[in-house]
């Protein structure tokens, strides 16, 4: 069965709440206390803040990984730091041991030595490419699929004939999955070299507070090129500010705001993908639950066949602000004013 | 001794001058004047062995096929080797990268900087006689002048702080691969935090100076100067060379305490002029023997 809801969870008493809202798959973090007493908080060992964004003890993710199962769903454990030298590798390697043993359906790793690594210590657990990998391309999904990895997340920016292409290229060598709701990123994860700890936050959201100036190339600037840079940057803000999704604000439906590719899943069933991530993992529960109900009502009338323009249209109005969804603000799979590619 | 190689801007002849005199936009001047200096100061007299050419985080900025062939001539009219820089390739525009590497292939020995897995299978694939060399996008490290250059003093020695510093060429799995698929050497910007300064066994390192890239991506703050649309934020799919006319400077506010470094942005990417401890830090390794080549940049990327 394709088209899975793949929620984000941070502790088992958010389980029954999304197995309710009808998540299919879930994904999570584990970071120990002795990870944090030996690399302290600055060394992240996946992509979420040690503290809020993954669970805290193996106790608690054994506590998860035996509730999801008993319900028939998978657990995805991420290890999707953008590179693991050996120092932290040996730690990394352990605690995929601990995953497995806790029974972890699959790890999600970004740094191409971790997965030779993990193959080499025997550790047999099917790996989802992170993708922070990035895997932007039919020859980069084959590269990963050549190394063994069962599922590749595709980046955040491909558009949607890109992933339809790369769906067609790759079609049967490894599982796909795109992102469906939530957080979108500024620049590529993939190669971001920022940090985004808590003492200084993303750099793209925290550009904002910067002081610019713009450089003429050669000769200076008129004041009509100075005033087009400006009014362009500021917009770039407002497109960061929404990349946040507002957690602080409900839909006029109570839906969450965020980057949505809701009207693009009749485009994913198409394509064949395997798996929706619903991003979040460090969000409060219940924009966690609302993402997922939200995101399974549709889904379900995909499942039932619905015509397509009936689809698209429920999609953009399920947040009862059709304004904002018409605007293309929060859309994550614009068709880009050319279409197509090469 | 090191050897260096200029990172040229376009495919033209060039006569030995600074490299300060590359420069378009004045914050990188000052860049590039202080990396004259610390030339002419550790390495009075040497001469570029090497031009690297192309662009290493923009598709759309990608040379034609003609002036990459172009760019190599120059390079062996100099008596220099020659090294050509590919971007990210994404599926959109992974067609345009074979013809370059085709017209590239038919030549003399050419290395090829990759900065994602896709482009190393298809030199691997179908291009064996360019050899591939890992690029810095790919040889990940945290490069946020925002907060890491304070890690030296605030993260106690030990672990943590190697964790810090390291890059990927740290993983001898990750080195293993890169044997694995060919891969004869691996580029570096120096850490702002200390690291990427050492080369591995095997692996010969190449450390760029004087910038370094803090963050990159398909959604181009420059490109979106071409129109009104409020959702025009996206993957660029056209592009009018927008980045060309203008460097954005950000500067962090120093009531948050971050690091005195500015960012550059230009179009799709962000750098950070090279501190000048880091320079000197660079210059001095270079010197102990840690790394083999030097590459300079000519100012920040131009579209050939």
């Amino acid at each position: 069965m394709g088209l899975k809801l793949t929620a984000p969870i941070r502790h088992p008493e958010e389980l029954e709440m999304l197995l309710a809202a009808g998540a299919d798959e879930f994904y999570c973090g584990a970071v120990p206390r002795e990870w944090l007493e030996r690399f302290t908080g600055a060394v992240w060992l996946n992509r979420r803040s040690p503290i809020g964004g993954n669970l805290e003890t193996l106790g608690d993710l054994r506590r998860l990984i035996d509730g999801a199962h008993a319900a028939g769903r998978p657990v995805f454990l991420t290890l999707n730091a953008p590179l693991y030298a050996d120092g932290t590798l040996r730690a990394v390697l352990e605690l995929a041991r601990a995953y497995r043993d806790a029974g972890a359906d699959a790890l999600i790793v970004a740094d191409p030595g971790a997965i030779v690594a993990l193959r080499e210590e025997g550790i047999a657990v099917p790996i989802h490419l992170s993708s922070l990998a990035p895997a932007l391309s039919a020859e980069a999904v084959a590269f990963f699929a050549d190394l063994g990895v069962a599922r590749v997340i595709l980046p955040r920016h491909l558009r949607l004939a890109e992933i339809a292409s790369i769906a067609e290229r790759t079609r049967g060598r490894v599982e796909l999955e795109v992102f469906l709701l939530n957080d979108g990123c500024a620049w590529e994860e993939g190669t971001c070299m920022t940090t985004h700890h808590h003492a200084v936050g993303a750099l793209c959201s925290g550009l904002a507070g910067f002081g610019h100036r713009f450089e003429g190339a050669g000769r200076a600037l008129s004041e009509a090129e100075v005033a087009s840079l400006e009014r362009n940057l500021s917009d770039w803000h407002a497109f960061v500010a929404d990349l946040g999704g507002h957690p602080d604000r409900l839909s006029p439906a109570g839906l969450p705001y965020g980057p949505c590719g809701l009207c693009a899943l009749p485009a994913f069933a198409r394509a064949g993908i395997d798996a929706l991530k619903i991003v979040g993992r460090e969000h409060a529960p219940i924009r966690k639950f609302l993402s997922v109900k939200m995101a399974r009502a549709i889904l379900d009338r995909v499942r039932r066949g619905e015509e397509e323009a009936a689809l698209v249209e429920a999609a953009k109005s399920i947040r009862g602000d059709r304004p904002s969804c018409d605007s293309g603000r929060f859309c994550a799979y614009r068709p880009g004013p050319a279409g197509g590619i090469d | 001794m090191v050897a260096l190689a200029l990172y040229l801007p376009r495919p033209e002849k060039v006569e030995p001058r600074s490299l300060a005199s590359f420069a378009r936009h004045e914050s990188e001047r000052r860049a590039l004047e202080r990396l004259d200096a610390m030339v002419a100061e550790f390495l009075p007299g040497a001469k570029a062995g090497r031009f690297y050419f192309g662009n290493e985080f923009c598709a759309h900025l990608l040379p034609t096929p003609e002036q990459a062939v172009a760019a190599r001539v120059v390079a062996e009219e100099a008596g220099c080797a020659f090294t050509f820089c590919a971007p990210p390739m994404a599926e959109g525009e992974f067609g345009r990268l074979a013809p370059i590497l085709r017209a590239l292939a038919g030549g003399g020995a050419c290395e090829v900087v990759f900065q994602d897995w896709g482009t190393l299978r298809l030199l691997r694939r179908e291009f064996p006689s360019l050899l591939p060399v890992l690029g810095r996008l790919l040889n990940k490290g945290l490069r946020d002048p925002r907060v890491t250059p304070r890690y030296a003093e605030a993260v106690p020695p030990g672990e943590a702080r190697a964790a810090l510093r390291a890059d990927a060429a740290g993983s001898t799995p990750l080195l293993a691969l890169l044997q694995a698929n060919g891969v004869g050497r691996i580029e570096s910007d120096p850490l702002p935090q200390g690291g990427g300064l050492r080369g591995r066994p095997g692996f010969p390192l190449s450390v760029t100076l004087p910038f370094g890239v803090v963050t990159t991506g398909r959604i181009c703050l420059a490109a979106a100067l071409r129109d009104d649309r409020k959702d025009r934020f996206e993957p660029v799919s056209r592009c009018g060379r927008e980045c060309q006319s203008h460097l954005t400077v950000f500067e962090a506010p120093a009531a948050a305490g971050f690091a005195p470094i500015p960012l550059f942005e230009k179009g799709n990417t962000y750098f950070f002029p090279q501190p000048e401890g880091t320079l000197r830090a660079a210059f001095e390794a270079a010197a102990s023997g840690e790394f083999d080549r030097l590459v300079l940049q000519a100012g920040l990327p131009q579209w050939a």
